[in-house]
């Protein structure tokens, strides 16, 4: 199998790497950065892309599946993130190319979880990489995950109103719809802010 | 925004709200009767009922009741219509017309039961007819006078005390700020970066002095792994210091700031009301008094009660300077006013009213009744404004703190990032470096090296690198960089700008950040051509590729970032037949650039 690997962290980038090499998977490539990663996909030609979302500026995890898929349709893809939802990054994502797999830091208990993971996602059975691929992602609206994003950047509602174009009143009921949502309720001890801030957080898997 | 408005010298009846007209005579009218019922009752009671009979004062009971429930319905149905039409001017004139009509209707009702049954009485239908319209003229726009004297101080207080509020809560966000930048950072993030700085220098040089250089490269990664990542996770985990988290200022002192006094105490205004008070002097003195024979009783009543009222508007003004009680005692004049209607009552009684002990008796009572009633009213009236207003101020408070505490998120974070990604990623490389050196024998560049990891570890807390703070070439290049494989580029940019060092650069990147994201994820494009030229200090971008461009021209983040940067000059062509977007955003250099002050959220 051959396995280019996309992480920006260089610790979890060689913690990765040297894991699969101890699990037999030593036709490996790594990459730190979008750029990197598809230089290296063209020279490679990989059998399964392992792809982190989050990678710092410019392009995500996704943009560079999507990259990938144009250069080889047959390519497996499987995300390894922290997030709970790709969309908590940028809302404005596109989806997850067809027959990836997705599976989140923190529930992946050992390797071999990833490693069944990649074989699957190279076999390309649809109903198999269904049952493995934990996209069971939150019922938030594109609107809803933007929000979230900013209230936890430290955007005011005005700033975000602004940003949204669209008026404080229905920034502010759309905050209260997600809190709602989130099930985050109104407390006298907690504002419902960095209640929303820390949820966010939580979801992107940093807490 | 404040939620009261206040012009002094263009203050109208329109002005008011009728909310708080409302709120103040639907009270007022209630208590008016209900006071006036029970010292009509309490009075009667005092005195011997002595030849009345039992069907005769049931009558009385009667009369009185109907012309209460009438002026309340009447007020009710008026309410009904101002609730709909919610007009000020509308509002007055209603309240004008209920006491006018609740004066009517109580006349007419109880001088129809007593032309019905007592037809003997002394008193002449017609006379007492017009003398309580007459009575009733003056008093009710006395009343109004007050009642707006009274809306308009209350409206003052608020607005100026929800503005000294605002003003005090957003100074002190300001100083906070500063304060978590000053203090914060500068002390506990400085303090934990040199102390972990100090440790990780004197292991280094350790290092290099004792042990051999072979090692080096791996106790580089371990320096960088261990104690960095350590640090990273410290300065991460920084509570907000305490001194931030906590209310610097209790409300309560605030509330009663000298500087509030002194300003409510130049604004007001006739605190005795001097007009409406001789109006209710005159409206005491009516036609049956002056046609009656008994002029030794009544004038012993009309001065009594001038006397009383009097006194308790000299009470109110003392107690008025004294502390900021207003609402009460304007209030409460007014109130003494409403003691008129019970006498007036007692005067269809010609046998009782001779007897001045009864009067005395019944001024008492009413006084004391109507008196209590009206302060504990208003005294709520004034306590419940203030507990919206501090509602309102503590929301605010948190809310100014919650930002404090993502201010201090968002630093530490950044910092944490800096630590645990830039410093460490350099030493990762320079450890690399170390080793090729190494590899090569190369003792210079050993040495080069060794000393890039000591200045690295000696510059922990050197500010952040700048994302963008380079020339307009080299800033466009970095970014085309990152989309590099997923896109294929081509940028021509324009001589007299590709040095251009100015403070757009940065609006300029991020419109053109912002271009390629928006053709690889809408307009799944391939190739993207960026052109930046310079046209009388107008710098114009284009940004040309070969997808669908926007899927939708609906406003979002990604056109609001062209819009803000561009300052709404920017535009979007679609060329679907040839398959091809243009995207121009055009950056007036002449003019400077519109900062975007952070602002203290949620106010």
């Amino acid at each position: 199998m051959k396995l280019l690997i996309v992480e920006d962290d260089s610790m979890m980038l060689h913690a990765l790497a040297s894991g699969l090499a101890a699990n037999g998977i030593d036709n490996v490539e790594i990459a730190n950065s979008a750029s990197l990663a598809m230089q290296k996909f063209r020279s490679f030609k990989p059998d399964v892309s392992l792809i982190d979302i989050e990678l710092r500026q410019g392009p995500t995890g996704v943009d560079v599946s999507h990259a990938m898929r144009k250069l080889n349709p047959n390519v497996g893809i499987v995300f390894l993130t922290s997030l709970a939802d790709p969309r908590l990054v940028d809302s404005r994502l596109p989806e997850l190319p067809e027959g990836s797999i997705y599976l989140r830091k923190n529930s992946v208990k050992d390797l071999n979880e990833v490693i069944d993971a990649m074989k699957m996602a190279i076999s390309g059975d649809l109903k198999a990489i269904k049952s493995k691929t934990e996209d069971d992602f939150l019922d938030l609206s594109k609107a809803q995950f933007e929000i979230i994003r900013l209230i936890a950047e430290g955007h005011s509602n005005l700033e975000i109103s602004k940003m949204r174009v669209t008026t404080v009143k229905s920034t502010e009921n759309a905050i209260s719809r997600l809190a709602k949502k989130l099930g985050i309720t109104n407390s006298t001890t907690a504002s419902q802010r960095v209640l929303l801030a820390r949820k966010y957080t939580e979801l992107i898997g940093k807490v | 925004m404040s939620k009261y408005s206040w012009d002094d010298s263009n203050f109208t009846p329109k002005d008011l709200r009728p909310r708080i007209l409302l709120k103040t005579w639907k009270i007022r009218l209630e208590y008016f009767y209900l006071f006036g019922a029970l010292g009509a009752f309490v009075g009667l009671f005092v005195e011997d009922l002595g030849d009345r009979t039992t069907r005769e004062f049931a009558l009385w009971i009667i009369a009185k009741g109907l012309s209460m429930a009438g002026v309340y319905f009447f007020w009710r149905f008026t309410k009904w219509i101002l609730d709909l039409r919610s007009n000020e001017a509308i509002a007055l004139w209603a309240i004008l017309s209920i006491g006018a009509a609740g004066g009517l209707v109580q006349t007419l009702c109880l001088d129809f039961f007593i032309s019905l049954f007592y037809l003997n009485n002394n008193a002449d239908l017609g006379i007492r007819l017009i003398s309580n319209a007459i009575f009733a003229a003056i008093w009710l726009p006395a009343q109004s006078v007050t009642a707006l004297n009274f809306s308009k101080f209350r409206k003052l207080k608020l607005y100026l005390r929800e503005q000294l509020l605002e003003m005090e809560v957003i100074d002190l966000a300001r100083k906070r700020l500063q304060v978590l930048n000053e203090e914060i950072i500068n002390t506990q993030i400085g303090e934990l970066i040199s102390r972990s700085s100090n440790a990780v220098n004197r292991q280094w040089e350790d290092a290099v002095s004792n042990k051999s250089k072979e090692k080096l490269p791996e106790i580089t990664r371990a320096l960088a792994t261990d104690h960095l990542r350590v640090l990273a996770h410290e300065i991460s985990d920084l509570k907000t210091h305490p001194k931030v988290g906590k209310h610097w200022w209790s409300i309560d002192e605030r509330l009663s700031l000298t500087l509030f006094d002194a300003v409510i105490r130049s604004v007001r205004t006739r605190p005795l009301n001097p007009e409406w008070f001789v109006l209710v002097l005159i409206g005491t003195i009516e036609l049956p008094l002056l046609r009656r024979q008994d002029w030794p009783v009544s004038f012993y009543v009309l001065i009594m009660f001038a006397i009383t009222t009097y006194l308790i508007h000299l009470l109110g003004f003392l107690l008025f300077k004294l502390s900021p009680k207003e609402a009460i005692f304007v209030n409460l004049a007014v109130f003494t006013a409403n003691a008129i209607v019970p006498f007036q009552v007692i005067k269809l009684f010609p046998q009782y009213e001779s007897n001045p002990r009864y009067h005395l008796a019944f001024a008492i009572v009413l006084v004391i009744v109507t008196l209590s009633g009206h302060i504990a009213q208003a005294g709520l009236i004034r306590q419940k404004d203030l507990i919206g207003i501090e509602k309102e101020t503590l929301e605010k408070i948190k809310s100014e703190n919650a930002q404090v505490n993502l201010e201090l998120a968002r630093i530490t974070r950044k910092w944490a990032q800096h630590i645990h990604g830039n410093v460490q990623s350099r030493l990762h490389a320079y450890s690399l470096v170390l080793e090729q050196a190494q590899l090569r024998e190369d003792a210079d560049g050993v040495e080069r090296a060794i000393e890039e990891i000591r200045r690295t570890l000696l510059d922990l807390n050197a500010e952040q690198t700048q994302i963008y703070s380079e020339s307009l070439e080299k800033e466009v290049t970095a970014i085309c960089n990152l989309w590099d494989g997923i896109i294929n580029f081509r940028v021509n940019i324009d001589p007299a700008v590709k040095n251009l060092i100015d403070p757009k650069v940065a609006d300029i990147t991020k419109g053109v950040s912002e271009a390629i994201t928006n053709s690889v994820r809408h307009g799944s494009a391939e190739n993207i051509e960026i052109e930046v030229s310079l046209r009388n200090e107008i710098l114009i971008l284009k940004v040309q590729d070969d997808g669908l461009g926007f899927s939708e021209v609906k406003p979002g983040l990604g056109s609001s970032v062209f819009e803000t940067v561009t300052q709404g000059n920017w535009n979007l062509v679609r060329d679907a037949f040839n398959r091809k977007t243009l995207l121009t955003l055009q950056f007036d250099l002449a003019v400077p650039r519109v900062g975007v002050e952070p602002t203290l959220g949620g106010f």
